[in-house]
């Protein structure tokens, strides 16, 4: 599954520390996320997509395999 | 909506790893400094104050295991989950295993109850510390 965390927090020039502040998370979980390391909950993802005003799906994106 | 994640885990408040360590600190430097200055004593006092210095180091270690991080979250809960099962299943075929292999090895020496719990807790220590 990839991301446009990283495209998304650029857009409102905000750094992984504020977005985990806004969330409510550590910064090392948004790096992971960005990173692809670690895949969300529903509802961390939810709360993501909210900070951005935008759905899931444009943040989160399946690939071809999965 | 509540914190699913929070409800299941009943961990020690963050001032807690500084607790631990400090037992941990404590315990160690009491050893060292008994086994070098203090001769005097019984094998009944030895193996009391064997026994409580390995006691404070488990406390202390469970307490920097088991106290939460700044920031508390799925992730971390995740993480502590998945450390906590490394450590059960290191546990697991540490008992049915090592019987075996002493008698092949010949060498009759098993970890007792207090070593394999203090290794379960470095062991989960050491993989919470790498997967964060």
């Amino acid at each position: 599954m990839t991301n446009s965390i990283k495209v998304e927090r650029a857009k409102l020039n905000i750094t992984q520390q504020e977005l985990a502040d806004i969330i409510g998370v550590s910064r090392q979980t948004i790096n992971s996320i960005e990173t692809e390391r670690y895949i969300p909950s529903t509802l961390l993802a939810l709360k993501i997509a909210a900070v951005f005003k935008t759905t899931v799906n444009e943040i989160f994106v399946l690939e071809n395999e999965e | 909506m509540k914190k699913a994640f929070n409800s299941i885990t009943d961990l020690l408040p963050n001032y807690f790893k500084t607790v631990g360590v400090a037992l941990i600190i404590i315990s160690i430097c009491a050893s060292v400094i008994a086994k070098l200055y203090v001769t005097d004593l019984t094998i009944y006092q030895k193996v009391i104050f064997k026994n409580v210095g390995i006691g404070l180091i488990i406390l202390g270690l469970f307490f920097v295991a088991w106290a939460k991080n700044k920031v508390e979250d799925e992730m971390s809960f995740q993480i502590r989950l998945q450390s906590a099962s490394n450590a059960f299943s290191f546990a697991i075929f540490y008992t049915i295993l090592m019987p075996f292999s002493s008698l092949v090895l010949n060498d009759g020496e098993l970890l007792s109850g207090q070593e394999l719990v203090m290794s379960m807790l470095v062991l989960h220590l050491i993989t919470t510390f790498f997967q964060s």
